[in-house]
């Protein structure tokens, strides 16, 4: 049996590489419907906060509000398009149209499958932040696009992150409908008290220190540091550190729960 | 002499439960023995619930097992390594393909995922379309396939990898006579080339027909094993008489079986049972088959 030809990879990470390129082969025919949403969606979010909040609050740590919601902006978008993903989107995949299990009858595991998966939407993310911030510059916020590249990482950490929060909640789904919850008791949350929208100080400080917990908070704290050249290199990697630590708790925590779900 | 080993052995699987909703341990697999040899076609056979699926689930490593041993290739089924996997491929009850995908790339990224190169799969694929008589509809999205054809890509899929092995789990559940005599010469023609086949099916003329060996199994527990002409011999003799009601009084006392309107007669010699039947009595003459001993093992009472 020939063996597949970029022997480069390792033979470990083979089947991760396939489950990538099948995500690709799907993206093919809708890339440009998920550009066009993932840009038109934020940038109407953006331009209507960013023009209605900019009479109320005139500067915000030095910065216009325009400038202030950019970088929160993009995070948001990487928000809903990954958790979306990890929860309907994989739930769809696993339960409904059961390609994970046809995956399965190969020598492809979860791990494999969830790694293939993440990767793509870190990729995708990369694409959909660009356009994001492409726009938001031409609206009017006055941001650094070498701040931008250098955030590159933390976006695709904050993507791959969050898509492991939608597997848990996946793992734990009996129906579709279950994730009525994640809209309660993740994104909304996140939305409001990440800090995308406004500074977390406004808040007590019991809910600034629940707020460290959100994997959002530490996406939106790098990634408009970096932006808006407020933050230095260690700032980041703690942030990253904290987004790595939530990775990791949330991916083993689905390949827990998926295990058990499709091995039964 | 060793004789040669077998493609798949178990010796006293069972598989224990809990229902998620609560309630008492479900035992669904109590205890059994079985052996397919290589390069037969071996059927498992039973009424809905009897523990076939969860056979199945177990030889795919889908599923873990409670107790007793289950090898493939001589190896425990449940750490196979990433090589013995690519051996062995599986034909899945409901139809999984991607939809997301068309028809080829769904045949692409299967045989990617068994380690094939896109180089080799370049020329496989389109001659498992053609095998499958699948090749007009080579770009075609899977929800523009009818069930037939859905249910030919999927065993086409199954052969992407050129398994040594194959599971078939009711490969032609829900298709037309055509459909199901085109899988049968394809699973026909498999058993030639060599490959070791394990079918399971609810149609007995499917399994009378592709089975060298047939496990019967009800209840979690091998009930008989054999050829099917050794299981129709044994089980029911080869000839039957359905004699419907009244019943003439003098017949000779023969195996049979009530089943309501009429009366089932399981005899050696049709001939002579015949002569004793009298001129006005109406009744089928037939020869046995696998549903008789299928409802004579495994009882007549539906099942859930």
């Amino acid at each position: 049996m020939p063996v597949l030809s970029h022997s480069a990879v390792p033979l470990m990470l083979r089947p991760a590489l396939v489950v990538f390129f099948r995500q690709l082969l799907c993206w093919r025919t809708m890339w440009r419907q998920y550009l066009i949403l993932r840009l038109v969606e934020p940038a109407i979010f953006f331009y209507g906060l960013g023009a209605g909040f900019a009479m109320l609050i005139p500067q915000i740590g030095g910065f216009d509000y325009k400038t202030f919601l950019l970088p929160g902006s993009i995070a948001m978008s990487l928000m809903f398009g990954s958790l979306i993903d990890g929860s309907y989107g994989a739930y769809v995949r696993i339960f409904m149209q059961r390609t994970w299990p046809s995956f399965l009858a190969t020598p492809t595991r979860i791990a494999h499958i969830m790694a293939g998966e993440m990767a793509f939407i870190g990729m995708r993310s990369v694409l959909s932040a660009t356009m994001l911030l492409l726009a938001g510059m031409m609206l009017g916020a006055k941001v650094s696009v070498l701040g931008f590249i250098l955030a590159l990482p933390v976006i695709v950490l904050l993507a791959i992150t969050l898509m492991a929060v939608g597997y848990v909640a996946t793992g734990l789904a009996r129906s579709i409908d279950d994730f009525d919850f994640v809209w309660a008791f993740v994104l909304t949350p996140m939305m409001v008290f990440s800090g995308a929208l406004v500074d977390l100080r406004v808040y007590p400080e019991p809910i600034q220190w629940l707020a460290q917990f959100l994997p959002l908070t530490h996406g939106v704290a790098a990634i408009r540091g970096l932006l808006l050249g407020t933050i230095g290199p260690l700032g980041v990697f703690g942030h990253m550190a904290a987004l790595l630590a939530i990775l990791a708790v949330c991916a083993t925590l689905a390949h827990h729960l998926l295990k058990q779900r499709l091995t039964d | 002499m060793t004789t040669p080993q077998p493609a798949i052995q178990a010796k006293g699987l069972t598989k224990t439960y809990k229902p998620r909703g609560g309630g008492p341990v479900v035992e669904a697999v109590k205890g059994i023995d079985f052996v397919v040899k290589k390069g037969t076609c071996t059927g498992l056979l039973g009424p809905n619930g009897a523990g076939k699926s969860t056979t199945m689930k177990m030889l795919m490593g889908l599923t873990q097992r409670s107790g007793g041993t289950l090898d493939i290739f001589g190896h425990d089924a449940a750490g196979l390594s990433r090589e013995e996997r690519t051996r062995i491929a599986l034909v899945p009850q409901d139809d999984n393909l991607d939809p997301d995908l068309t028809v080829s790339e769904n045949l692409m990224v299967y045989g990617m995922l068994f380690g094939i190169s896109r180089a080799v799969l370049k020329d496989r694929v389109p001659q498992i379309l053609q095998y499958m008589q699948l090749t007009e509809k080579a770009d075609a999205r899977v929800n523009q396939l009818s069930g037939g054809m859905k249910r030919r890509l999927t065993i086409g899929r199954a052969l992407v990898n050129d398994p040594d092995l194959l599971f078939l789990d009711e490969p032609t559940t829900g298709l037309d006579p055509q459909a199901r005599v085109m899988i049968w010469q394809r699973i026909l023609e498999l058993k030639k080339q060599g490959k070791t086949l394990l079918l399971t099916t609810h149609y007995m003329d499917e399994a009378q027909r592709l089975c060298d060996h047939i496990i019967m199994i009800d209840h979690g527990k091998v009930l008989d094993e054999g050829s099917p002409a050794q299981l129709i011999d044994k089980h029911v003799k080869k000839h039957v008489f359905d004699v419907t009601k009244p019943i003439p009084l003098d017949l000779p006392p023969v195996d049979s079986e009530d089943v309501g309107d009429s009366v089932l007669f399981y005899v050696e010699d049709g001939a002579t049972f015949r002569k004793k039947l009298p001129e006005d009595a109406t009744y089928l003459h037939r020869p046995a088959n696998m549903e008789d001993v299928f409802l004579r093992l495994t009882g007549r009472k539906l099942r859930d």
